[in-house]
Order: structure tokens, then C-alpha cells, then sequence
């Protein structure tokens, strides 16, 4: 049977004539609903709701039901700000302050009047101006907020229901954003990838899979239009047992509207637009003091500092927030080569799919999009900040997964990349690089790490891998704080010292 | 081949701590050999699924604990692990679902249920702790003494279990799992 369960919960401020909603979360699961709504123990059932926290008055309100019954409260809550829910015998108001959604801008990846597919990842969010009772003991208090969440324990204070609701410092975060109300729907989550036999012409096949449970895989399709919606160019049944999908379009396109159909009634179920990655080879040049780089920029080398501060901060890029896709290269090149220079001049990056697998076709370096940016981001920085020792860092057992060859081929083409990195600085001195390893950890390993490979305490931790960058969308780099310093960084120069390494300078 | 960790002898030797919970997982992962579209069934009355697993993922520290480097570890393309815990959780109605990190990018199901024990069949209640692994007609499992959530002082012995054995293991797995879907936990109030 289809899911049709939601779970609606609001936090209040409990008075005698109303409950004041300060916050509130409605969340679809992946659940049949019950034939009625259950309001839980305690929360609700039969009208009553124990203080979650007696001296504030803060009580939760929770319910199960079916979509249709939780959507209905929202759309009350949302176009009166005010709710009268029948409880058994009890009838209870609910007064909420004024929120309205909150608009994401430049959305590239919108399809019009079209629900976007993997709504989980990013639920939508609801501003309030202003809160219409106090919850101060709230707004930038992440313990009291933990409290609540159940992450720490407080004497006299009892922790949302069900356990794990919200995950850590959840509301803490959604409060000081001012998000009054969370809406998270059931997503789906797809890959779509296009296959490029030349390098410089568009795809015109398409593939990927669908995380959805059977019904949802047999009774949708997936289609791909032109950019602007007008045109089918192709479609493709989902293959029930894996979730696997593939199509021929009718001409090759490198962006694109992708849908899924409910084959019955031909209704389109969400549905986003997407941009395809080019690969290109790596063309980075220097002459003299300047670096014609990946982009066509003329970057000077000597007129800037080489090492930049460490991160205090932490650095995010995301695809949609440039407005096109090569300024989007950009911003994630410079962002890298602005991590890079602030590690000094050893540098590890820990990461157990080591920068992916290098391709090596008749000489020639065939990188994917991602490490090509990588690469122009290396170049600048090797240019600029005089690195000396580079050490990548991986997991043959994790890595292997995503090769098609031996160890021994994977060393190769990590060499095609020094030997690629050598000619570009063919006619300057300025690449200074005396060790150049790609190492090989004993254990295995999954998180990702840049630091520093000397004495300086500078490690940062990384959300993706360099070659599934540009693919995932996005990249998160961490300053660790000082505690996980001391935990995190003897544990990675531990893996790095005992690992099988392997020279790439040659 | 039923491997013996000692904590103290470890310790003595003057060797890193981490180290051996490696060796442990990395024991584990060489005797499934996981490959794609495996289905693991983890029996761990203290395995929270929250902060042992989701939180991990969620907060991309896949690391954090040995649940989360394990099942990083054995997870292919179209694995699925159900898992039976104890420990309280359930996002309103079980078996929840922990979603697999994007990062990995992977079509990996993950669903827990929480059992509380003696309320769903009869007095029944959960203590054992083992690993099953399923692949067409292939079971196999493994016996682990101590939880997984904490080993770092405790000695661990792990027990491989004959085919038999680890069928009749899963035959006693699923029928739990069945009782623990049947008891949603909007039912009971």
C-alpha cells in the first residue's frame, strides 16, 4: 500500500485559554496511516498534554494520520494562524504567530507548477517575523533547545516524543533562523548520469536509479524534456528490481528537464531541471609570473601572498548559488585553492576514494569534471603557496569498489597526473613539489580530511570526495574544533604513517 | 576461525585502542565478503539507531562509531540491513528508516525496529548479539560477544556460525522482525 502517514507535532506555550504554537513539524512518512488520528499519550490524547518543561509551559502536541488530515491542520494553521481541534471531549485552541514560507532565490533547478523530487534534503522551512509569546529561554540557548531535543539530560525537563524526532541541535538551528514551522515531505532520491562517448559532443544516453519502494517503480516512468519543458526528447520504464532506469533521446542535450510519470494517469509526480558536466582536459598553462587557468583567467602569481590564514570558519560551495555553471566552477576552484594554500606547505588529503580513479586514454589524462577543477585548483595553489609535500591518502578496500583495474593501474594514472602537472610548469620554476605520494591506508577508513602533514595542528574535515564534488552538488570544508583536533588528527597521521606508499615524482 | 580480542592483552602490548576495533570490523567485513544486493540482519539490544547511526551519517561522520564505519564498510549497491534493537526509537510508526549518506552514493536501505522487551510476544526478550548476511540461497553469521556500540574496553569474541545454524538464526530474525512490525507504535497508547 501507498504511505500516507504524516506525523504532525507542534511545541507550545501552554495558557489556560490557548496553547501558542512556537514551533511546529510536520513530517510524511514512509508508513500506512491508521484508520483514525492518534494523538499520543500524553501529547494530546483525550486533550491532555504533560509539561515538557513545567516552569516555561512548554508542552508537545503529537499526531498521526493520514496526509490528507495533517495537511488540513497545516493549511488551517497557515491561512488563519489559529487552529480548534476536537480531542475526545476536549476542545482545544491553538494560535500560531504569522509565517509564511521561506523563498529559496535562484532556484535553477525548479520545474514550474512541479514538486521538486528530493524534497527530504531540503523540507520546507517557515519564517515567522516575530514570535507572539516568549520563548527567549529558546533563541540562542542550544542547551535548553538539546534539552528539549533529548540530546542532554536536565532534571525537571522531559524530551520530545518519539525519541529522535528531531536530530541534534534541530531546533536549535530552525529557532535562531527564526523557522517557526518545518515541513518535510517524502522525497525520492535518483541519480541521472549521461554517457559521453566524445568529449565534446553532448549525450544523447541517459542512465541511472530510482531509492523508491516497488510500487513506486512500477507504477512510474521517468522522461527527460528540453530545457524548456516543450519537448519529450525520450523516456524509460524503472526497472523494479534495482531501480535502474536508461533511455536513447532523440538528440543529445547536456541540460535538461528530468520527470517522473505516474503511468496511469500521466501525471508528472516531481521533477527537476538539470545540467550536465562536460569533461574537458586539463589545459592550465603557465607563462612567466601569470597561470592561464582552467577557465581562461590570467591569474597573477606573484602580486598575491602564497600561504593564506587557516579556516576559522567553515567554507561551502554549492552549484546553484552562482548563476551559471561555469562561474559555479569558479567559486568551487578558488574556494579550493584557498584551502589548499592555508595548509601550509605538507599538505595529506585523507579521503578513502583517494581523488577517484584517474583515467589514462592513449596518454592522454581523461579527468571528470570535478577533478579537473581540482587539478586547476592544485595548479594555483602548488603556483602560489610553494607546496612542497602532497600526500593523498586512501583505501584500496573502499577505492577498489569504483576501479576497473588493479592497484597497480590506479598508480599509473595518479603518475600521469604529475607527469601532467610537470609540463604545466615546463617553462617556470615555480612548482617546488619534492614529494608527491599517493599512499595506501592499512585500515580501513571513511571520513575525509585535509590537513596539515607537519607539525601544525591545522585539519579540516570534508563532506564529499574530490571526484563526487561537482556530481553531489555541493561541498562543506570544517575547521575541526579543538577537541576533535586532538582526537581526529593522531588517528589520520597514524593511518598515513603506516601506510604503503608510493611514489609519484618521477 | 572464531577470533578472540583481548582488551587487556592489547593494552599490555602498548598498542593503539583503535587499532583493535579495526581489526574487529575489519574481521567482520572479510568474513561476509559483502557484495551487491546483500541483505544483513544486525540482532543488538544496544545498538541506538539514532545516535549510533543516523547521527553519524546526518552529521557526515562516518567514523564516529563502529556501527556506522561497519556499515559504510559492508554496504554495495542495493544492500539492505534490517536491524533489531532494545534501545528506544522510532520516528512514529517502526521499522524506521535511516537514510544511507549521499556522499557514498549508493541505493542502500537501512530500517530498524524497536523492540521493547516481553510487550510484543509474550515474554520474549532480546540478548543475543550476531550478524546475518543473506545473498540468494547463502546465509551466513557471525556471534558477537560484546555489543558493537562499545567495545573499546571489553573483550570481543566473535563465533561463526555453521549454515544451519545461521538459517535458523534468520528464520528466528524475521519472525521477530514480523512482530515488531505488526506492533506500530501508533497503536498503543
Amino acid at each position: 500500500m501507498k504511505s500516507n502517514a504524516s506525523l504532525l507535532t507542534f511545541l507550545t506555550i501552554s495558557e489556560p485559554s490557548e496553547e501558542k504554537i512556537f514551533f511546529g513539524y510536520l513530517k510524511e512518512l514512509e508508513e500506512v496511516a491508521p484508520d483514525k488520528p492518534h494523538w499520543y499519550k500524553g501529547k494530546g490524547s483525550h486533550g491532555n498534554a504533560i509539561f515538557l518543561w513545567e516552569e516555561k509551559k512548554v508542552k508537545q502536541w503529537t499526531v498521526v494520520g493520514n496526509d490528507k488530515f495533517t495537511q488540513a491542520l497545516f493549511q488551517d494553521l497557515s491561512s488563519k494562524f489559529e487552529l480548534n481541534i476536537n480531542l475526545g471531549s476536549v476542545n482545544k485552541k491553538f494560535t500560531a504567530p504569522q509565517f509564511e514560507k521561506e523563498v529559496v532565490k535562484d532556484n535553477i533547478y525548479a520545474i514550474p507548477d512541479v514538486d521538486n523530487c528530493d524534497k527530504g534534503d531540503r523540507p520546507d522551512d517557515f519564517i515567522c517575523k516575530s514570535w507572539h509569546t516568549d520563548i527567549s529561554f529558546f533563541l540562542n540557548e542550544e542547551k535548553n533547545c538539546e534539552f528539549i531535543s533529548g540530546y542532554k539530560h536536565f532534571n525537571g525537563i522531559k524530551q520530545v516524543e518519539p525519541y529522535g524526532l528531531f536530530y541534534e541541535k534541530f531546533l536549535f538551528q530552525k529557532l535562531n533562523k527564526k523557522i517557526c514551522f518545518v515541513y518535510d515531505s517524502r522525497g525520492v532520491f535518483y541519480s541521472l548520469r549521461g554517457v559521453r562517448k566524445d568529449t565534446k559532443k553532448d549525450p544523447t544516453k541517459y542512465f541511472g536509479f530510482v531509492q523508491e519502494d516497488l510500487k513506486f517503480k512500477t507504477n512510474s516512468k521517468v522522461i527527460i524534456r528540453d530545457i524548456s519543458g516543450t519537448r519529450t526528447l525520450g523516456e524509460s520504464e524503472i526497472d523494479p528490481t534495482n531501480g535502474r532506469w536508461s533511455m536513447d533521446l532523440s538528440e543529445a542535450i547536456n541540460k535538461g528537464e528530468f520527470l517522473f510519470v505516474d503511468k496511469t494517469t500521466g501525471k508528472f509526480l516531481c521533477g527537476e531541471k538539470f545540467y550536465l558536466i562536460k569533461d574537458i582536459s586539463l589545459n592550465t598553462q603557465i607563462v612567466s609570473i601569470t597561470i592561464k587557468d582552467l577557465f581562461g583567467r590570467d591569474i597573477n602569481i606573484v602580486s598575491n601572498e602564497g600561504r593564506v590564514a587557516p579556516l576559522s570558519e567553515s567554507v561551502v560551495w554549492h552549484s546553484s548559488s552562482a548563476p551559471s555553471d561555469k562561474q559555479s566552477e569558479i567559486e568551487l576552484s578558488d574556494r579550493i585553492s584557498q584551502i589548499l594554500l592555508s595548509l601550509g606547505k605538507s599538505i595529506i588529503i585523507s579521503d578513502p576514494y583517494f581523488l577517484g580513479e584517474i583515467i589514462v586514454e592513449d596518454s592522454q589524462l581523461k579527468l571528470s569534471k570535478s577533478q579537473l577543477v581540482f587539478m586547476n585548483a592544485l595548479v594555483i595553489a602548488l603556483a602560489k603557496g610553494g607546496i612542497e609535500e602532497l600526500n593523498i591518502l586512501g583505501s584500496w578496500r573502499k577505492a577498489s569498489s569504483l576501479s576497473d583495474g588493479s592497484q597497480e593501474k590506479f598508480i599509473e594514472g595518479y603518475k600521469a597526473i604529475y607527469k601532467a602537472l610537470k609540463a604545466t610548469f615546463t617553462n617556470s620554476s615555480y612548482l617546488k613539489l619534492k614529494t608527491f605520494n599517493i599512499c595506501f591506508s592499512k585500515q580501513p577508513f571513511h571520513d575525509r580530511y585535509v590537513l596539515n602533514g607537519k607539525d601544525e595542528n591545522v585539519i579540516y574535515s570534508v563532506s564529499n570526495s574530490i571526484n563526487g564534488i561537482i556530481q553531489s552538488t555541493e561541498l562543506m570544508v570544517l575547521p575541526l574544533t579543538q577537541i576533535d583536533i586532538f582526537k581526529i588528527r593522531p588517528k589520520v597521521l597514524q593511518r598515513f604513517e603506516e601506510s604503503d606508499k608510493y611514489n609519484l615524482i618521477y | 576461525m572464531c577470533p578472540y580480542y583481548s582488551h587487556i592483552k592489547y593494552l599490555n602490548a602498548g598498542k593503539n585502542l583503535y587499532d583493535r576495533i579495526d581489526e574487529v570490523v575489519m574481521f567482520i567485513d572479510d568474513y561476509f565478503k559483502p557484495q551487491k544486493s546483500d541483505q544483513f540482519f544486525i540482532m543488538d539490544p544496544y545498538f541506538n539507531v539514532f545516535t549510533a547511526l543516523r547521527d553519524p551519517f546526518t552529521n557526515n561522520k562516518l567514523e564516529e562509531t563502529i556501527w556506522s564505519s561497519l556499515i559504510i564498510l559492508m554496504a554495495n549497491e542495493d544492500s539492505s540491513f534490517s536491524i533489531i534493537t532494545n534501545e528506544q526509537m522510532s520516528i512514529g510508526i517502526p521499522p524506521s528508516k535511516v537514510d544511507f549518506p549521499k556522499s557514498e552514493s549508493k541505493t542502500v536501505n537501512i530500517e530498524a525496529c524497536y523492540y521493547p522487551n516481553g510487550v510484543f510476544y509474550n515474554d520474549y526478550t532480546l540478548h543475543d548479539r550476531y550478524i546475518l548476511r543473506k545473498n540468494g540461497d547463502d546465509v551466513s553469521g557471525l556471534h558477537i560477544g560484546p555489543s558493537l556500540t562499545d567495545i573499546h574496553n571489553k573483550d570481543v569474541s566473535i563465533t561463526v556460525f555453521e549454515i544451519k545454524e545461521a538459517e535458523l538464526a534468520l528464520d528466528n530474525f524475521v519472525f521477530i522482525w514480523d512482530q515488531c512490525k505488526l506492533n506500530k507504535g501508533w497503536r498503543k497508547s
